[in-house]
């Protein structure tokens, strides 16, 4: 009793594993389908180059073409000395996407620092120029001197 | 009071505010009443979306606007840079805009900046602090004593007196609270001489102080961590 109880739970566990992969490469499909067309939105609003926009695409279809075919890998992860094709992607992925938090992280503090300059700057001009105007400036250096 | 006065020096206070339009009125009319025009006074508006700009100008010539918020750090920056590079000032004098800072206690710091003090640090009685900013407060001393060897007491005390002298070499980069941090550390790092005075411990507004979310940055940033 125990044994076949056993043996279904494999056959199961068998069978819902091909399911759950073969959703999984299905969502991959969508998703890279759907980065596409981001992409190409972003060509028609003049965001992306004709050169970037072909670029960003291949990456897409790449990723679309390994989702579908993931054995494509199998020489390479091989070759790492990976047990599975999958273990080389979760280890690819997790490369690339340190290396885009890293370059957003140093992207964002120079976006931070070149606006606060800016925000700074036209805080002085502007009351300077205010100064200005009312004549102010002139009094109050002459009140500082 | 105004043998005070009688001195070379040439103040500047700092009011850096960010919506403080129901605080901003009566301060600004406390500092004209007790202290008339000794001093210039120069508010800095973070990106205020109320009445804060107005009400400022109302008091003053010298109100800088950021055109978005930026943080207490930012503000003070565009305060001393403009104090010291256009009003030509010896000294400033910080204080904070939301009515926690005394008027009256302006006139200890006067009298400290005309015996030559370079950089005075407005210290509170823990006694009238809320249990965790006290806290807060004596972790975060505790802290930079252990990794600079310097004790400062009230680190988060934003009232504070800086010289001409000091500005140049603090040179602080954090644009929000952790500015406190920032001028502590720089402090404790380049040895620059300090002297400590008693201020009073007003708390009008239990929420408005250093939460605990607050309080964590500013460790991290003492660590070292932005």
């Amino acid at each position: 009793m125990q044994l076949e109880f056993g043996l279904i739970c494999l056959v199961l566990s068998d069978i819902l594993q091909v399911k759950i992969m073969g959703i999984f490469q299905i969502i991959s499909l969508f998703f890279a389908l759907f980065m596409a067309y981001v992409v190409r939105i972003h060509y028609y609003r003049s965001i992306l180059s004709l050169l970037e926009a072909s670029a960003w695409y291949s990456l897409w279809f790449l990723f679309a073409v390994l989702a579908v075919f993931p054995d494509l890998l199998q020489g390479i992860s091989d070759y790492l000395h990976f047990d599975r094709v999958f273990d080389f992607l979760i280890v690819g992925a997790f490369m690339v996407i340190s290396v885009l938090v890293v370059r957003t992280y140093f992207k964002y503090r120079e976006i931070k620092i070149t606006l606060e300059k800016i925000i700074e700057e036209q805080a002085q001009q502007d009351i300077m120029s205010k100064l200005h105007k009312r004549n102010l400036y002139k009094k109050t250096l002459v009140v500082s001197s | 009071m105004n043998k005070l006065f009688r001195t070379k020096n040439k103040i500047a206070i700092i009011l850096p505010a960010f919506n403080e339009e129901l605080s901003l009125d009566s301060l600004l009319n406390e500092i004209k009443l007790h202290f008339k025009k000794q001093f210039y006074i120069v508010v800095v508006d973070d990106g205020s979306d109320d009445e804060t700009f107005k009400i400022a100008s109302k008091y003053t010539n010298f109100v800088l606007r950021h055109a978005v918020n930026l943080g207490k750090g930012a503000a003070l920056r565009t305060g001393c840079k403009f104090a010291f590079s256009i009003l030509d000032v010896n000294s400033v004098i910080m204080m904070d805009a939301d009515q926690q800072h005394a008027v009256d206690d302006l006139l200890k710091f006067i009298k400290k900046i005309n015996k030559g003090y370079g950089l005075i640090f407005g210290v509170r009685s823990f006694k009238g602090m809320p249990r965790f900013a006290a806290f807060a407060n004596k972790v975060t001393s505790l802290i930079l004593k252990i990794i600079y060897g310097i004790y400062i007491p009230d680190i988060l005390s934003g009232y504070k007196a800086i010289s001409r002298k000091v500005y140049e070499r603090l040179n602080w980069q954090a644009v929000g609270y952790e500015v406190e941090i920032d001028i502590a550390k720089i402090v404790a790092r380049e040895k620059i001489p300090f002297i400590t005075l008693p201020i009073k411990t007003i708390y009008l507004d239990q929420i408005k102080g250093v939460s605990f979310v607050d309080a964590v940055r500013v460790w991290f940033n003492l660590l070292g961590f932005k």
